[in-house]
C-alpha cells in the first residue's frame, strides 16, 4: 500500500496538467473523475506489473512478469482467436446493420415501428439475453429448437465452429442496435440531391449501397465502427456465459496457460486472475494487451485524417511490423506485404491514386498467406497484421469507385428480399423475448425450453418477485444509481464537451477518455476498489453511480461532440463579441439546442446504469443496496455451481425489460433523431 | 410519573439500540430464505447483537477482489471448503476452536492441524433415479456395484431413454472416479496433485467406456442435464443432493441412491461439498451468533427444507433417520471424498483435469499425452 499513494499523487498531477489545462473550470470535474475511475487503475496496473504483488507481500521484479507474459504462447493464441473473432463480428455487424438501415430507410410505412424493433435488444440486459440465447442454441448437448430447424448440432462445449460462430452471432445481436442507429444517423448526412440523382439513374439497392450509402457513411461512422472492433477485442460476457472459453483445443493446452477455441483476451485475463495470487502477473498480461490496443488505436486514429493517408499507411506498416516481430503477425513473410505498403506510401506522396492498388495488393498477399497457413496450422496461423491491413484496405477501396451490378435484378426481388430480411430479423429479436416470457409464466423451473408454451401457466412468479425478493427496493436502488449517473454525466461531460468545441486544446481530455475506456476490465477493478476504499465510496450507491457515469463518458462525449461542433460557430462568436461569458454561451446558446442529443446521451447512460452488474457485484456489500441487476443475478446464483430459479428470474427479467422499454419508448423520438447531426459521430 | 416512566423506557430502549453491535454476514448458495428466517429469529432473541445479512452471488470472486484491494471483509462469510486455502494463506481468517461436528466435516476445514471454519452443511453427490422409467428395469439397491450401474444404464438405454446423465468434463464429478482408483483420495506428491497416475488414467478410461464406447452416459451443460431428468428423458442422473427439494416440489416420481461400489468392493467416494463459516473478526458476538446458527435446532431448521447434510452431529443423526433422501445422504457421507484445500488444487488442478478429459474424450489428444500436459500445467502453477 505504501506504493499506492505516491503513484496516485504523481499520476494525478500529471494527468490533470495534461488534460485539464485548457478551460479547467469546464474540464476539471470530468478529468478528475476519469482519472480516479479509469486512468489511475491503468497506471496502477502497469506499475504493479513490475512487482510480484500478492495480498500479503510486494517485491520489485523488474521486467520478469512482463517478459513472461510477452512470451506466453497462450497469450499469442488468445490474441489471434480474439482478432479473427472480432473481425467476424465486425463484418457480420456491418452487413446486418447496413442492410437493416437501408431497408428501414426505404420503407414508406412502419419504418419507425421496425426501427424500434431493431433497437429492442438494447433494452435487454446482456446477462439475460446471453443466457437465454445459450439455452436456445445449445439445448440438450447441441440439440435444440434452433438446431432442429437448421438440422445441425450446436454443442457449444465440443463443436469449435459452432462455438465460434454462435458467440459471434450473439455479440452481433447485442451490438446491432447501436450500430444501426449510428449508420442510420450518418445516412442523414447524405445530400438529398445525391439521393435524387441515384433515383434518376435507376440504381438498384445494391448499387445504391455500394455507391451512395457506403462511401458517404463509412468515413463518418468509421470511428464508431473502429471503437466497436476494439470493443469486440475486450469482449468478455458473451464468452464467459456461453462457452467459458471452450471448447478445448490441443494446441491451446500449454504449461503456463490453457486456451480454448473461444478464449478471448478478456477471458484469458479473467482466468489469469483465478489461477494466480500474484496480481503482478495478471497486471503484466493486461499491460501487454494494453500495448496491443494502443497499436490498434493508432491505426484507427489516423483514419480520421481523410487527406493525410500517409499517416494511416505508416501506422499500418508500424503495426504490421510490430505484430510480425512479436509473433502474432505474419512472421518474416510480413516483409512482402510491407514492401507493397511502402510502395503505396511512395505513390501517395507523389499524389498518385495508384497507392490504393498497391495497398490492396499488399492486403491480398497478407490474406492469401494467412489462409494458406491456416489450412496447414489452423487457428494458430491467424495473423493480426493481416487482419488490420485487410480492414484498412477494405475501407480505402470504397472511396471514389463506382460499383455496377453485373446482373439486372428486378425490383420485385429486392422488395421481397427486404420484407423477408426485416421479418427474419424481427423474429431473431423476439426469440429470446419469447424464451424469457415462457420462463416467467411457467410454474416449473425449466430451461432449456422445448415446447411453444409452458405446460403449467402461472402468475405466481410475478407476485413472488415482489413479495419474497424485494423487487421494489431493488428498483428504488436502480433508479438512484441511474439518477446519479445521468446527473454526473450531464454536469461533467456536457461542460467538458462544450469546452472542446470552444477551444481545440480542451479536446485532449476526450482523446484520453476514449484511450482509457479500452483498458478497463477485471484487472482495473482491483485498483479501482482500492481508490474507492480510500474515498469512502465502497458500498454506496453514489460510488456505483459515479463509476457507471465515468464508464459511459467515452460514448457520451463522442455522441455530444459532433452535435455541438455542428452548431454554427458564428452564434458563439457573436455572443463572445457581445461580452457573453463562457458559462452564459454554454447554458444559453448550446444547452437549449443540444437537448435532443443530451436526451439520447441520457437514455444511453440510463441503459448502462440499469444494466450495470459488475460494479454492484464488486463494490456493494449490503443487501438493501442491491439494484435490480444484482437481485436478478442472485436468482441464478453462482452460475454452474448452485441451483437457479429460472422462472422467478424470468418474471423479474420481464418486469425489468418492461420498465427499460417504457423509458425507451418515451424517448424514442430523441433516440431516432439525436445521435448524429451533420458533423457525424 | 407516567411521563417519567415513558421517558425512562425510551432512553433505555434507545441506549440498548445504540449499544447493539452489528455483525455482517456474507451468505451464498441455496437456502437464502431459510437462513434469513434464522437470522431474523436471532435478531429478535438477541437485541444486543444485530446481524446484517448480505447475499453474495459469487462468493469467491467477491472475496478475491477484497483480498486484492485490501477491502473490508465481513465478520463472517460462508465459503466452500476448497476456497479455504486462499483465505488462510492470506492470513485474513481466524482459527476457530470448540467446533462440535463429525470428523468428516472437521477434516474439510482443517489446514495443517488447524480448524479454520465452523462447518455448516454439505451437499453430497448421489445418483437420482427416475422411478417412472424403471418399469421393465429392476430398481437397484444401496449396495449396488459399478457393473449393476452399467447394466441398469444399458437397460434404460435399450428402453429408449438416456442411461445416465453426468457432467462429462467436470472435475467435480471426475474426482470421485479418480479417487476410487487411487485408494479413495486425490493423489498428491509434496502437496501437489498428481494427475497422471495409473489410477487417474483408469478413471479417464472408464469415462471413455461409459460415454464413447457403450454410450450409456450422456453429458450436457448443467441446466440441460437437470431439465433432461425432470422431463423424463433419462433414467439416472449423477448430481449433488441440492436438487432434491426442487424435484420434490415438482412431484417427480424419483428416488436417490449412493454412488455404486467398484466391483472389487471399494467405494466410488462422492464429493462432500461442504460449506462452513469463516471468521474474519473473532468477536465474542460472532461466536455467539455462530454457536446459535450451528446449534442442532437451527441446523435442522435450515437443512430440513433445503435437504442439506447438517454439520451438527445431533442434527445429522436426527435428520438422517427422517426419510430416504436423508438416509442415502448420510450413508454417502460415510464414504465421502474431501477435496484438498491447497492453493494449487483450487487454482490449477480443476482446469487442467477438465481440459485433459475434454481433449481425450473428444479424440483430440491421446490419453497419456493429455494427462501428462495436465500434470505439467499443475506443476507450473504449484
Amino acid at each position: 500500500m505504501s506504493l499506492f499513494f505516491p503513484v496516485l499523487f504523481v499520476s494525478a498531477v500529471f494527468f490533470l496538467i495534461l488534460t485539464a489545462r485548457a478551460k479547467p473550470s469546464y474540464t476539471f470535474a470530468l478529468a478528475l473523475l476519469v482519472f480516479l475511475v479509469s486512468f489511475f487503475p491503468i497506471v496502477w496496473g502497469t506499475t504493479i506489473s513490475f512487482f510480484d504483488f500478492s495480498p500479503s507481500s510486494i517485491q520489485f521484479v523488474g521486467f520478469k512478469n512482463l517478459s513472461s507474459a510477452f512470451t506466453d504462447p497462450g497469450l499469442f493464441l488468445s490474441m489471434k482467436i480474439t482478432a479473427i473473432w472480432a473481425l467476424l463480428v465486425l463484418i457480420l455487424k456491418l452487413v446486418i446493420s447496413y442492410t437493416l438501415a437501408i431497408s428501414i430507410l426505404s420503407l414508406k410505412k412502419f419504418s419507425k415501428f421496425l426501427y424500434m424493433i431493431v433497437l429492442t435488444p438494447w433494452a435487454i440486459p446482456a446477462y439475460i439475453s446471453v443466457i437465454v440465447w445459450t439455452a436456445l442454441i445449445s439445448g440438450y448437448g447441441g440439440e435444440s429448437l434452433l438446431s432442429g430447424l437448421l438440422r445441425m448440432n450446436f454443442n457449444l462445449s465440443l463443436n469449435i465452429p459452432a462455438a465460434f460462430f454462435w458467440t459471434a452471432f450473439v455479440s452481433v445481436w447485442l451490438g446491432v442496435p447501436m450500430m444501426t442507429m449510428v449508420i442510420l444517423s450518418s445516412m442523414q448526412t447524405i445530400p438529398p440531391s445525391l439521393k435524387d440523382l441515384s433515383k434518376m439513374e435507376g440504381l438498384d439497392p445494391f448499387e445504391k449501397a455500394m455507391n451512395l450509402y457506403l462511401p458517404h457513411t463509412l468515413p463518418i461512422a468509421f470511428p464508431y465502427i473502429f471503437i466497436s472492433f476494439l470493443g469486440s477485442f475486450k469482449e468478455f460476457t458473451v464468452f464467459f456465459l456461453m462457452t467459458n472459453g471452450g471448447p478445448s483445443m490441443a494446441s491451446g493446452f500449454g504449461e503456463k496457460s490453457i486456451v480454448g477455441a473461444t478464449t478471448s483476451v478478456g477471458v484469458f485475463i479473467y482466468n489469469g486472475f483465478y489461477s494466480t495470487r500474484n496480481y503482478g502477473i495478471v497486471a503484466a498480461y493486461s499491460t501487454i494487451v494494453g500495448i496491443v490496443m494502443l497499436v490498434l488505436i493508432t491505426v484507427g486514429w489516423n483514419y480520421r485524417f481523410h487527406r493525410r493517408k500517409n499517416l494511416l499507411i505508416v501506422s499500418t506498416i508500424v503495426a504490421h511490423a510490430f505484430f510480425d516481430l512479436w509473433g502474432v503477425g505474419s512472421g518474416t513473410f510480413g516483409i512482402v506485404p510491407i514492401l507493397f505498403y511502402g510502395v503505396s506510401l511512395a505513390f501517395f506522396s507523389k499524389r498518385s491514386r495508384d497507392f490504393k492498388k498497391f495497398f490492396a495488393i499488399g492486403a491480398s498477399i497478407d490474406l492469401i498467406y494467412m489462409f494458406l497457413e491456416m489450412s496447414e496450422y489452423g487457428i494458430k496461423a491467424v495473423s493480426l497484421s493481416a487482419i488490420i491491413s485487410l480492414i484498412v484496405a477494405l475501407t480505402l477501396s470504397f472511396e471514389g469507385k463506382i460499383h455496377v451490378s453485373l446482373f439486372k435484378i428486378p425490383d420485385s426481388f429486392w422488395k421481397g428480399a427486404k420484407i423477408a430480411w426485416l421479418s427474419f430479423w424481427s423474429i431473431t429479436v423476439f426469440l429470446p423475448l419469447w424464451s424469457v416470457l415462457f420462463m416467467a409464466f411457467s410454474k416449473e423451473n425449466i430451461i432449456p425450453i422445448d415446447s411453444l408454451f409452458p405446460v403449467n401457466i402461472t402468475l405466481a412468479n410475478f407476485s413472488n418477485i415482489f413479495y419474497s425478493y424485494g423487487f421494489l427496493n431493488a428498483l428504488k436502488n436502480t433508479l438512484i444509481i441511474s439518477a446519479i449517473a445521468i446527473s454526473t454525466v450531464f454536469l461533467t461531460v456536457f461542460p467538458a464537451t462544450w469546452a472542446a468545441v470552444d477551444s481545440k486544446k480542451a479536446i485532449n481530455l476526450g482523446n484520453v477518455i476514449v484511450f482509457a475506456s479500452f483498458f478497463s476490465g477485471m484487472h482495473t477493478l482491483i485498483p479501482l476498489a482500492i481508490t474507492f476504499n480510500f474515498l469512502g465510496l465502497m458500498n454506496t450507491l453514489f460510488g456505483i453511480g459515479i463509476a457507471v457515469a465515468v464508464h459511459s463518458a467515452a460514448i457520451s462525449y463522442f455522441l455530444l461532440y459532433p452535435f455541438l461542433s455542428s452548431i454554427p460557430k458564428n452564434l458563439n462568436e457573436a455572443a463572445k463579441l457581445d461580452g457573453a461569458s463562457g458559462f452564459v454561451r454554454m447554458t444559453r446558446i448550446y444547452l437549449p439546442i443540444a437537448v435532443p442529443s443530451i436526451t439520447t446521451v441520457g437514455v444511453f447512460v440510463l441503459m448502462e446504469a440499469w444494466n450495470s452488474f459488475v460494479f454492484p457485484l464488486v463494490f456493494l456489500s449490503s443487501q438493501h443496496l442491491y439494484p435490480v441487476s444484482m437481485m436478478l443475478y442472485n436468482l441464478i446464483g453462482e452460475y454452474g455451481t448452485s441451483y437457479s430459479q429460472w422462472n422467478i428470474f424470468g418474471a423479474g427479467a420481464i418486469l425489468n425489460i418492461m420498465i427499460v422499454g417504457t423509458f425507451f419508448f418515451i424517448s424514442r423520438k430523441h433516440i431516432t433523431s439525436g445521435v448524429i447531426s451533420k458533423g457525424g459521430i | 410519573m407516567k411521563k417519567l416512566l415513558l421517558i425512562f423506557f425510551l432512553i433505555l430502549a434507545l441506549s440498548v439500540f445504540s449499544i447493539a453491535s452489528t455483525i455482517t454476514v456474507w451468505f451464498s448458495w441455496e437456502g437464502q430464505k431459510e437462513f434469513q428466517s434464522i437470522v431474523s429469529e436471532f435478531n429478535q432473541t438477541h437485541p444486543d447483537i444485530q446481524v446484517n445479512l448480505v447475499y453474495i452471488p459469487k462468493m469467491i470472486q467477491k472475496l478475491r477482489i477484497m483480498l486484492a484491494s485490501k477491502g473490508n471483509f465481513p465478520d463472517i462469510a460462508l465459503i466452500r471448503n476448497n476456497d479455504l486455502g486462499l483465505l488462510a494463506d492470506a492470513n485474513v481468517i481466524k482459527p476457530v476452536s470448540g467446533v462440535k461436528t463429525t470428523s468428516v466435516f472437521y477434516k474439510s476445514f482443517l489446514i495443517d492441524g488447524t480448524e479454520y471454519a465452523y462447518p455448516y452443511y454439505a451437499d453430497i453427490q448421489v445418483v437420482y433415479l427416475n422411478k417412472a422409467l424403471f418399469k421393465g428395469v429392476p430398481l437397484p439397491k444401496n449396495d449396488w456395484t459399478l457393473s449393476d450401474f452399467e447394466r441398469t444404464a444399458e437397460a434404460l438405454k435399450n428402453d429408449g431413454y438416456i442411461g445416465v446423465l453426468l457432467q462429462k468434463v467436470s472435475p467435480y464429478f471426475f474426482d470421485s472416479f479418480n479417487a476410487a482408483f487411487n485408494d479413495g483420495m486425490i493423489p498428491e506428491k509434496d502437496g501437489v496433485p498428481w494427475v497422471n497416475t495409473s489410477g487417474t488414467l483408469k478413471a479417464a478410461k472408464l469415462y471413455n467406456y461409459l460415454f464413447n464406447e457403450r454410450k450409456i452416459a450422456v453429458g450436457y451443460a448443467k441446466m440441460a442435464l437437470v431439465n433432461a431428468f425432470k422431463t423424463q428423458k433419462a433414467g439416472m442422473f449423477m448430481m449433488g443432493s441440492f436438487l432434491i427439494p426442487d424435484f420434490l416440489n415438482l412431484n417427480l416420481d424419483f428416488t436417490v441412491l449412493p454412488y455404486p461400489f467398484l466391483d472389487n468392493g471399494k467405494p466410488i467416494p462422492p464429493v462432500l461439498d461442504s460449506k462452513g463459516f469463516v471468521v474474519f473478526n473473532s468477536d465474542p458476538n460472532v461466536k455467539e451468533f455462530l454457536d446459535y446458527v450451528t446449534s442442532a435446532k437451527m441446523e435442522e431448521k435450515f437443512c430440513r427444507p433445503t435437504y442439506k447434510l447438517p454439520a451438527n452431529k445431533k442434527a445429522m443423526s436426527s435428520l438422517g433417520k427422517e426419510n430416504t433422501f436423508f438416509k442415502v445422504m448420510s450413508l454417502s457421507a460415510k464414504n465421502a471424498l474431501i477435496l484438498p484445500t491447497s492453493k494449487v488444487f483450487k487454482e490449477a488442478y480443476g482446469k487442467a483435469v477438465s481440459t485433459a478429459l475434454e481433449l481425450y474424450l473428444s479424440g483430440k489428444m491421446p490419453l497419456e499425452e493429455a494427462f501428462a500436459k495436465a500434470q505439467e500445467y499443475v506443476i507450473h502453477h504449484k
